[in-house]
Formats: C-alpha cells, structure tokens, sequence
C-alpha cells in the first residue's frame, strides 16, 4: 500500500433535513471501513428541520483520520436534492479538479461553476426511488440510490461491498433500496465538464464585534424557506370566498390579505399544506412543486 | 482624636451595611431567598421595601435560582437591582450567572461566604464563590463593613458602565462580617450614584430579541467582549475608586490594598475577613525584625495581574493564604498567584496555606507563625492563639 | 366572532424555523395578534428558541427575553417588577413548552401564580420535549411513544392546568391549536385582566406525533371532539366548559370515540386494546370531574343567590 499512504478523501453531502444525508454519510463510511478504509462520518451539528438545507460530511482514508473539524474544501460532493442547487452555493470549496453528483434531469454540461475543471456526475435518483418504491409518506427517498451514483466516480469502495451495507441496514426494504442503488450507478452520467476558472475572492468568513447577544427581527430567519417546499398551494379564487380561514392558520404567517382577498407568499410558504385542508371550499389546489 | 458624633455614623452588621447600600444605590428591583448567613439582608430588605423606606419592588422568590433569573430580567427590562445569598443559594443560582454575564446584566450581588455541605456548615468558608470564578461575574472580597457598604454602592457604577456591562458579587465572610457590627460611616451617595439609565433595555417602540440562538459564527465575538469587559473594567475601579474618595473621603479600595509591602522582604497574600488578622501579623513581625507585608486582594476577577506583579515584584518570599480550596490541586489564590508571578524574571518563592475552612477561626499567629517558618504544612489545622 | 376581526399585523415574521404545520408557531401567531406590540415575550429553552431564527435576526417583532429552561416565569416577574418600577405599562407575557412549564419551570411557575404576579404565562403542550427531539415529560399522555418511553409511556399525564385552579389565580384557560379564534378571544379576555393568567394550548408537532404536517388544526380538534383535551375557562373562581366541551356537556354534539384521535397518530399506533381502554377510563374520569366540577359551581353560586 505504500503509493497510497497519505491519500485521503473528503466527501460532502448536501439535502435537506428528512432526506437521510445523515443516514448517507453513515452508510458511505461504513462500506469504506468494510472495503479496508479508515472512515469518518459527520453529521450536521444543529436542529435539522424536515426540508431546510442540512449538510453532512465523510471521510474515507488509508490511514488514522486525525480531523475533527469539519470538511472546507471536499474532494467531492454529493448533492441529493435539486432544490438545494438554488438554496445554497454546492460547489463552494470542491476543490479543482473534483467531482460533484447531482440528483437532477439535466445533464452535466448544464452546470456552471468557478473551478477550472470537474467531473460532473447527474442522475434521476427521484426518478428511481420512485420506480422503486422507496416513498415515506409519499416522499421519495433518495439517499441510497444517490451512493450508488457516487461509486460510479469513486472507484475505491465496491458496489457489492455498498449493497451488503444497505442490506444490512434496511432490513426488509433491503432489496427495494440495493435494486435502486444499482439501477442508479448505471444510470448515472458523468462528464468532464470546464468552469470559468475564476473562483470569487470574496472572504465570505463574517467579522463583527458582539457587544450584546441581540437580534433584530426580520423575515427569512431561516432563510428563504421556499425552498422547503415539496407542495405547492395554489388558490383558484374562483371557489374562494375569502373566509380566511387559511390566512388565521397559516403557522408561517405566509398568507397575506391583500386588498379584499387572500395572497400567499411563495417566497416563504413552506408547503406544509394546513391551508389546503382548512379550507372549506376546497379552494387550494396542491401540485407537487416542480424541479427542473 | 476625631469626633465620632458628627458623621453619619452607625454600629452595624455587615448584613445591615449591604442592604442599606442597597438602598442607597437606588436600587429599585430586588430578588432574593433566605439563606444562612444571608438571611438578614433579605428581611432587612424586605423591611425597608414594606415600610417605603425603600422605593422598590421585592419579589419574594420560591428559590435562589428564580431570584437570579428575576434580577436578570429586571435589569434587562432596565431597572437596577440587587440580589443577596451565600453558599447553597449561590451553588444553586450557578446557571444563571453565567446567563448574568452573557446577557450582560449588571446585577450587583452581596454574597456572605460560607462553605458548602454536607455535612451542613453554615461557617466562613470562600468556597462558594470562589467556585463561581468562571462565571464571569466581578467578585470584590471585603475585610470590613465599611467596604461592604461602599463596594456595593460602587460596584453598580462599575458593572453599569458601558465599557464595562458585568455583573458584580461583593462577598464577605459569614458571621466574620455579616453578623459582626462595627461603626459603619453611611455617606449619603445621592449624588454619587443616579438612577439606573441602562445602556441597553427591552424596548416596545424597537423590539429586539435578547438572547436566542448565537451560533459559532458570534459565539466567540460575545465572550472575546466579557473578557475585554473585564480588562476595561480595571481601569473604570480605578476612576471610581478615586471618584468615591473625592466624594465620601474615604479610599475604599477595589482592586487591592497593600499594608508595609514597600520595603518588605516577605509578603503575604489574602482575601477577605482573615487580611485584618494578618496586619497584625506584619505587625508583630515587623516587631521581631522581619520585614513582612500584606497584599490583600479586593478584586478577585477581574485578577488585577500587572498590579499584582508590581507589587510583589521585589520581595524574596510570597505566603498565600486560601480559604477555600480546589481539591485535586491547591488553593486557588495561590495557584493563579504563582501563574501571574511566573511573568517575573526572577519570581519570588511562593508558598500556599490553606486555612480556616468551615469557619474554622484565623487569628493573627497563623499568618504569623507561616512566616516564620514554624507552619510548614500546606494545611493549617489548628486555631492558634 | 368573525376572523376578519382579527388584526392584519404579524408579529411572528414569515420564514421561521418551525417545521412544517407547525402548532406551536402557528398559535403564537395568533397568539401574537390578541397580545398586540405593547407585549415582551419571555421564552425559555424550547422549540421556539429554535424557530426564532438565529442571531443576528429574529422571527419575533415584539421584545423578546429568553432565559433558563427552568426560570421562564421568574423572569418575567423581575420585567414585570422593573417595568412597574418605571411607569410601564405592558404585557409580560411567558410563552413556554410543557417541559419548561410541566417540568423543569415547575417550581418557578408554581412560585409566579402564588405570588400572583401581573403576567400572562402560555404553555403551548405538545406533550413531549420538542426541542431535543421527542423526549417524554410530565404532559405526555399514557401509551405515548417518545425516545424515552419507546414501548409507551407507562404514567398518565399530570395535569398543569388544575394545578394553576388550585393555586386560585384570577384567570385560567385551556385552549387547542384546533380553534384559533377560541384561543385569541382567551388571550384577548387574559389580557384585559390583573393577576396570574394561566392559558394552556395543546398544540400538536407533526414529527413528534407523527401525523401528516396538514393535519395539525384536525388533531387540535379530535383532541377535543374525543375528549382527551377539555376547554374550559377558570374565572375569579368560576369554572365553565367552553366551546365544543360546553357542547358535548351540554348534549348538543356527540363525543367522538378516542381511537380516533389516538390512531391518527404514529406515536400511539403501538397501543393494545387494554391501553386504548385505559386511555378511555382516564379519559372518561377526567371528563365527568371537570362536568361535575362545572355542576357544583353552578349549584354553589346558585344557593348563594337565593
Ligand atoms: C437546564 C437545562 N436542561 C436541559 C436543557 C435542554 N433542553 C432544551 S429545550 C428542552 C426541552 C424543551 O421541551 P418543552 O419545554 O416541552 O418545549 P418544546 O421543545 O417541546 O417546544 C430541553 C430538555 C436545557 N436547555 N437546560
Ligand atoms: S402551505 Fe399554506 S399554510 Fe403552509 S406555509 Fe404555505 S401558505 Fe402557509
Ligand atoms: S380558506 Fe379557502 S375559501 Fe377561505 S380564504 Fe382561504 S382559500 Fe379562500
Ligand atoms: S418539533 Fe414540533 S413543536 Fe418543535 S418546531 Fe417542529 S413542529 Fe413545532
């Protein structure tokens, strides 16, 4: 093994809470110690919301993981939500020459980014969770399939090895999850793709002095919490009748009375639905919220 | 000889001197439990409120930790207020005054030290406050009434000054002090100490949030400013210091107090009742042709370590002596003495005793018979007189 | 009353860090609305000093205290001293889970109501601590899953509420995040009042009960359409049922079978039959106590009158 001493990958995992990018994490470390690796998995530090962005992080490498911190500049990253792509900046600190796996329809040469070059892996992991059944509460998972997409471009942990894990892990919807895995690291897509090659020198790290530990309050505490948004509510106001019923229950405070009748801001709407089933006209229709 | 019947002068507890400074400071909410040795500044208080003597409101707790979380929110909502406990009570308000500081309330708290059980000792003992250290509260440590009465008086206009924005514990021992009287000077501070005006406070017109989630991002910003607080805070004890002297023509110390220290050879170091034994143990060395001094710290945190080190500079041999201890280790003065003094070139010899724990009396001949090399045991057991 | 009545000001700012359906935001909410900008709101460690956000912003346009887990209403006695002191006249107004009120915040509570201070103490009750994750507490109700009771929880409830009458403050209320406008004219008559005020909200959490995030204002209302959650009202002494309790006890609507309520939730979907009939006895006693605790009062003030 002595070519190999010192080498060592970071990989980072972005979702959102509910998706199991913590359970990824886990299971990638856990396939990397069976095939001979020291392995490390980091979940995100905090209280993860069901649909807010979280991040997760694993280690794999031939020797003793001395690190403790946390993953800045990852060898790869592993994207299992496309919704995050507009959430968050994925692609900061993949270091050159990286890769990234992205669970989207479109195809890798749609990415832009400020590396100079990397390879970028695309697959329908949602596309295949479906197929597969892998639904919890109408939800598709895609956390195992999206493993699958990554040792399509980490070629040192067996796909064998992954899907003896995941057995291992989901008990009776072992098979349901290993097919997906496998359907996934042959579906997947992977292209050199070019960047602009210009990364931003804009010291991101914030300074600033905390005299008293005092907020001000502001919208969007949690960000722009649309992208939280798996459904998306829509008001035929030819049915409303403006009973307010879903502007008093909104736990968002994301429906508004405009004028005479009610508004919803689908900058903040969560899609948590509570409108949809208080209104007694049934004047909110519900449509997943589209991705492309 | 001076006149003793001109001056305002009256033979008092130190529980009595701490609540009426109290209510000379214009304190205007108080919050506070019983607790042994405590206890009668809490009716004393409590008195002074009931018959208007006093104008404040006294909320009458269920417990210490709920007297401590009411004077935090009282002071944020911008009011002054004071607080008094000892031992258990301050054991017991532990969270909370961390939150003091953190929130940046100048509470002042009167703390009458006693150890902490079992078994039940409701003795002098340092113990209990000296353990609150890492709080982040200023703690002052008095020798006498007097200084109870006018520490806790200047200690608002120290924690409520914007470089400053700490909370304040004045301690004194139990019984030793809080139960002793002693002709006690009460100067009429009206025009040494205004009301309250806080530097931030709740505010209906411009709703702000206090407290909620500071993630790792500020965290360190916040307590990098409680440390700088405390060093600014050194140099507002020293204006007020003076200022209170200019005022009441008393020099009060609030960060140290040396006692034939210029020429000494031997110096030692101590906080709180037990320093007035020990000048007479310079004294009485001094007598005997050893060039002793003391160096009675008023200020615990923050540690006055430049002063500290001018001080006990030039002498051959420190003696420290802790009434409390750190068990593992030693007593706490003595270990961050010896951390201040390792700065020196040429650092002096510096020994620790430990003495009267559980109120096991300290009388002079300790301090006297350390020095002389006759006590050569960390711990002093016996009470010598 | 009419919803339109109610006030077009948000106080809790949109994009939170609540989950999804979330009771607890979505009651002070309204909350928020009835109390007005003239309110400091006192909250301890709980779900909500999660969904405030973050320094340097917050989710809470009015001013905001947070303090200890366990010194909720002991802070909000020293604001409500300090803003007396100064001529202020404003709602002190706690906003707690159940653990810090149920639990933890038991004994400064308890110290609060005896004293009776001036002060409005809400518990919003998701029957669980939220905040770290589903653990149980003094509120979680027999047979309910938790990460601390994970075959069920083998005690009943205790009952917070009943304490509060029997400290005998001037006003206490029971409310549920399935009748807002119930919950707002409470806080609303709460606020014109003097005293201790007691209003407690049982406000359902879709991931610790684990029940679609839609159906948060449908649990609220099982939960009193079945009778595992009774309104009342406790005034100057006087109790009275209210709302859909007054008329199921008034035989104007039929009580909905508990199993209804309990198997809506994952959190129960364990329970044997033996449980659900526990449940039901529970139930059933604790309903026939408060009826009769209403009868008794209408039969003392009648003979006092006459
Ligand atoms: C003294 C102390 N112990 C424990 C905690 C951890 N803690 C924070 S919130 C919480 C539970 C809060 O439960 P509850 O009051 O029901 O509010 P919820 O989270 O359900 O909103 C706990 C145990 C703490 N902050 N302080
Ligand atoms: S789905 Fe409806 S109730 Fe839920 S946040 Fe959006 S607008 Fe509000
Ligand atoms: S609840 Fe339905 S009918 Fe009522 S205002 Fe909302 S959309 Fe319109
Ligand atoms: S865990 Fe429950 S109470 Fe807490 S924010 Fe989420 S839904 Fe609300």
């Amino acid at each position: 093994m002595g070519e190999k001493l010192g080498k060592k990958w970071e990989i980072r995992f972005h979702g959102r809470g509910g998706q199991g990018a913590v359970t990824a994490s886990k299971i990638l470390a856990e396939a990397a110690y069976l095939s001979g690796f020291e392995a490390q998995s980091i979940p995100f530090f905090g209280a993860e919301r069901r649909g807010a962005p979280v991040m997760a992080f694993t280690r794999v490498s031939y020797e003793a993981i001395h690190e403790r911190s946390q993953v800045y500049t990852p060898d790869y990253v592993i994207v299992l939500d496309p919704i995050i792509l507009d959430a968050v900046d994925v692609f900061r600190g993949l270091k050159d020459g990286g890769s990234i796996v992205i669970n989207t329809v479109k195809s890798p040469m749609d990415f832009q980014f400020e590396q100079g070059s990397l390879l970028v892996a695309t697959v329908d992991a949602t596309g295949i969770a479906i197929k597969n059944n892998l639904l919890v509460a109408g939800t598709p998972v895609v956390n195992m399939p999206m493993l699958g997409a990554f040792l399509k471009i980490f070629s040192h942990i067996e796909l064998e090895t992954l899907e003896e894990v995941v057995m291992k892990k989901f008990g009776k919807n072992g098979k349901a999850n290993v097919a997906a895995v496998r359907e996934a690291y042959e579906s997947t897509v992977v292209e050199k793709v070019r960047g602009s090659g210009k990364p931003s020198t804009e010291d991101v790290r914030r300074k600033r002095a905390v005299t008293m530990p005092v907020s001000t309050p502001s919208p969007g505490v949690a960000g722009r919490t649309r992208f939280w948004r798996d459904f998306r509510p829509e008001v035929d106001y030819d049915v409303c009748s403006n009973c307010l019923s879903c502007w008093l229950h909104c736990p968002e405070s994301a429906i508004q009375r405009v004028g005479s009748r009610i508004e919803i801001d689908y900058e903040f709407c969560k899609g948590c639905l509570v409108c949809s089933a208080v209104c007694p006209k049934k004047a909110i229709r519900v449509s997943r919220e589209v991705v492309v | 000889m001076k006149s003793n019947t001109t001056r305002a002068v009256r033979i008092i507890t130190g529980n009595q001197a701490a609540a009426l400074a109290a209510k000379n400071a214009k304190v205007r909410v108080v919050a506070a439990y019983p607790i042994t040795p405590a206890t009668p500044v809490v009716e004393e208080l409590s008195k002074m409120v009931e018959t208007g003597e006093m104008k404040a409101h006294f909320i009458l707790v269920e417990s210490e930790h709920s007297a401590m979380a009411a004077c935090i929110g009282a002071s944020a909502a911008g009011s002054r207020t004071f607080t008094a406990t000892s031992s258990h009570g301050l054991a017991y308000m532990h969270e909370l005054l961390h939150y003091a500081t953190n929130a940046r309330t100048p509470v002042v708290m009167a703390v009458a030290n006693r150890a902490i059980g079992p078994g039940w000792n409701i003795w002098a003992d340092l113990s209990d406050s000296i353990s609150q250290r890492d709080t982040g509260w200023m703690q002052f440590y008095c020798s006498d009434n007097q200084e109870i009465y006018d520490t806790i008086i200047m200690a608002y206009r120290i924690a409520e000054h914007r470089d400053v924005l700490l909370p304040a514990m004045v301690c004194y021992d139990g019984f030793v002090l809080s139960h002793t009287a002693m002709p006690i000077e009460i100067t009429d501070v009206n025009d040494f100490i205004d009301e309250y005006h806080p530097v931030w406070r709740l505010d209906f017109d411009e709703p702000s949030t206090h407290g909620n989630i500071l993630p790792p991002d500020y965290f360190m910003e916040l307590r990098r400013e409680v440390c700088e607080a405390h060093e600014r805070a050194l140099k507002v004890m020293k204006e007020v210091e003076r200022e209170f002297y200019e005022y009441s023509g008393r020099l009060t110390p609030l960060i140290l107090e040396e006692y034939r220290l210029e020429d000494a050879d031997v110096a030692m170091v101590t906080m709180g009742a037990i320093s007035s034994e020990a000048k007479i143990a310079v004294d009485e060395l001094r007598k005997r042709g050893v060039k002793a001094g003391l160096l009675r710290l008023k200020a615990f945190r923050p540690f006055p370590k430049q002063e500290v080190v001018e001080k006990l500079g030039s002498v051959e041999k420190v003696y420290v002596f802790d009434r409390s201890v750190s068990p593992g280790f030693d007593g706490q003065l003595f270990s961050e003495l010896k951390a201040v003094l390792w700065d020196l070139r040429s650092p002096p010899e510096v020994y620790g005793r430990i003495v009267g724990l559980g109120g096991r009396d300290v009388t002079s001949r300790v301090f006297e018979k350390a020095v002389l090399g006759e006590l050569d045991k960390k711990w002093v057991m016996e009470v010598i007189y | 009353m009419r919803i339109s009545a109610l006030p077009r000001e948000e106080y809790l700012l949109p994009g939170n860090a609540a989950c999804h359906g979330c009771a607890s935001s979505m009651c002070l909410r309204t909350v928020l609305k009835a109390l007005g900008k003239n309110t400091v709101l006192i909250v301890p460690a709980s779900c909500t000093s999660v969904y405030q956000g973050m320094f340097p912003n917050s989710a809470i346009a009015v001013p905001v205290f947070n303090t200890a887990f366990a010194s909720a209403a002991a802070t909000a006695s020293g604001i409500k001293a300090s803003l007396l002191q100064q001529g202020i006249d404003a709602n002190v107004v706690v906003w707690a889970g159940d653990g810090g009120t149920y639990d933890i915040g038991l004994q400064a509570l308890s110290g609060a109501a005896e004293r009776n201070e001036d002060i409005i103490y809400i518990c919003y009750n998701n029957e669980m601590y939220s905040n770290t994750g589903i653990q149980r507490s003094g509120a979680t109700p027999y047979g309910a899953w938790t990460t601390t009771t994970w075959s069920g929880k083998k005690e009943h409830r205790k009952d917070v509420a009943e304490l509060m009458m029997s400290h005998e403050v001037p006003y206490v209320a029971t409310a549920s995040a399935g009748y807002l406008a119930d919950l707002y004219q409470k806080v609303k008559k709460a606020k014109k009042m003097e005293g201790f005020r007691y209003i407690e909200i049982l406000s359902p959490c879709p991931p610790g009960w684990r029940y679609p995030m839609e159906k948060t204002v449908e649990i609220g209302k099982l939960a009193v359409e079945t009778g595992m959650w009774i309104l009342y009202e406790y005034e100057e002494g006087h109790f009275r049922l209210t709302g859909v309790s007054k008329a199921i006890a008034e035989g104007r609507r039929k009580m909905k079978d508990i199993g209804e309520y309990l198997f809506a939730q994952g959190r129960f979907a364990h329970l044997s039959d033996g449980d659900v009939v526990k449940i039901r006895e529970y139930v059933e006693d604790r309903w026939r106590k408060l009826v009769k605790m209403e009868s008794d009062m209408h039969a003392a003030s009648a003979k006092f009158y006459v």
